[in-house]
């Protein structure tokens, strides 16, 4: 996006791109403070970052959440220092799976799901993603598929907690004064 | 701008109770596969994969990376009675009997799996 302007070339950032940067920050925050957990099994991480998405794709639509969701994966990897590594792959394979499978979910006729549906749908789409590259890079061996229902398990009760706490922060949203809100982080 | 945010919408029910039907239905089809182990594959990095069958009672010497891994097959199981390793882990993963078991000796790059099949012999899905 140029300006005008012939003799300046400035990046013009409109309001939306700003709250994509604002809310990537944060997205991407939860996400490296997440990286220094350590996870019991391989493979199964609660996902906390996925809360962001949610609450972005409910109150600013799926381009936004999109934009949020890729940009931490790709920040954040970069910043913990994965970028490319296997590790990278699974995450952006999982973020991409799981953006791609909200996008059809926000066009359900009638109220459409809620903040847990939402997450469920994108926590197992994010897992399935997972485990597709998994197995066609990492491990092409059938015994992985033992692992399956327990990874799904795994995905569907991170999912209901994401989106509990998603929907925790959106009513927190709807209570502070959104316009104030806004206004000061311009 | 209120809205008002119910925790569950008619569809998240929906999605819930189609998890609630589907999770064990994936945990029956994906563990209950009934294959039946015959055979076993031994990988050693000099000789590539090598097929023995499984009801045949033998000692099996395979040429590993550093030395010999003796490997036995009795009852339908088989198990590493030595290997030319440090840490024995081959040795202590014990009998294996089940289609898709897998031991490995890294050290001496060796490692055997049983293999299965089907049940049944023409029925694909």
């Amino acid at each position: 996006m140029h300006s005008d302007n012939n003799d300046i070339i400035e990046l013009e950032t409109s309001r939306n791109d700003m709250r994509i940067a604002w809310l990537a920050a944060l997205a991407v925050t939860i996400h490296i403070v997440e990286s220094a957990l350590p996870s019991p099994i391989p493979g199964i991480k609660p996902g906390l970052a996925n809360v962001i998405t949610i609450a972005v794709l409910i109150r600013y639509g799926w381009a936004t959440a999109a934009w949020v969701s890729i940009l931490r994966v790709l920040v954040g990897s970069l910043l913990i220092g994965t970028f490319l590594s296997p590790g990278f792959l699974l995450s952006l394979g999982g973020a991409i799976c799981s953006i791609l499978i909200l996008k059809p979910a926000t066009y359900l006729p009638g109220k459409g799901f809620g903040p847990v549906g939402y997450s469920i749908l994108a926590a197992v789409a994010h897992m399935c993603g997972q485990f597709t590259i998994a197995y066609t890079l990492f491990i092409p061996h059938q015994a992985i598929f033992n692992l399956l229902p327990i990874l799904l398990t795994a995905a569907i009760l991170f999912g209901i907690i994401c989106g509990t706490i998603s929907n925790r922060l959106l009513q927190a949203c709807d209570k502070t004064n959104y316009e104030t809100l806004e206004k000061s982080s311009q | 701008m209120s809205k008002k945010y119910n925790l569950l919408t008619t569809a998240d029910k929906m999605l819930l109770s189609c998890i609630v039907v589907g999770l064990p239905l994936l945990y029956f089809s994906i563990w209950s596969q009934d294959l039946q182990a015959d055979s076993i594959k031994i990988w050693s990095s000099n000789k590539g994969y090598q097929t023995f069958a499984l009801d045949q009672e033998q000692e099996i010497r395979i040429e590993g990376a550093n030395g010999v891994s003796i490997l036995e097959i009795h009852d339908g199981k088989i198990r590493f009675v030595d290997s030319s390793c440090t840490n024995k882990l081959c040795v202590r993963a014990g009998w294996i009997s089940r289609a898709g078991a897998f031991v490995a000796c890294l050290p001496n790059e060796v490692s055997m799996e049983i293999t299965g099949r089907n049940g049944y012999d023409s029925i694909n899905f």
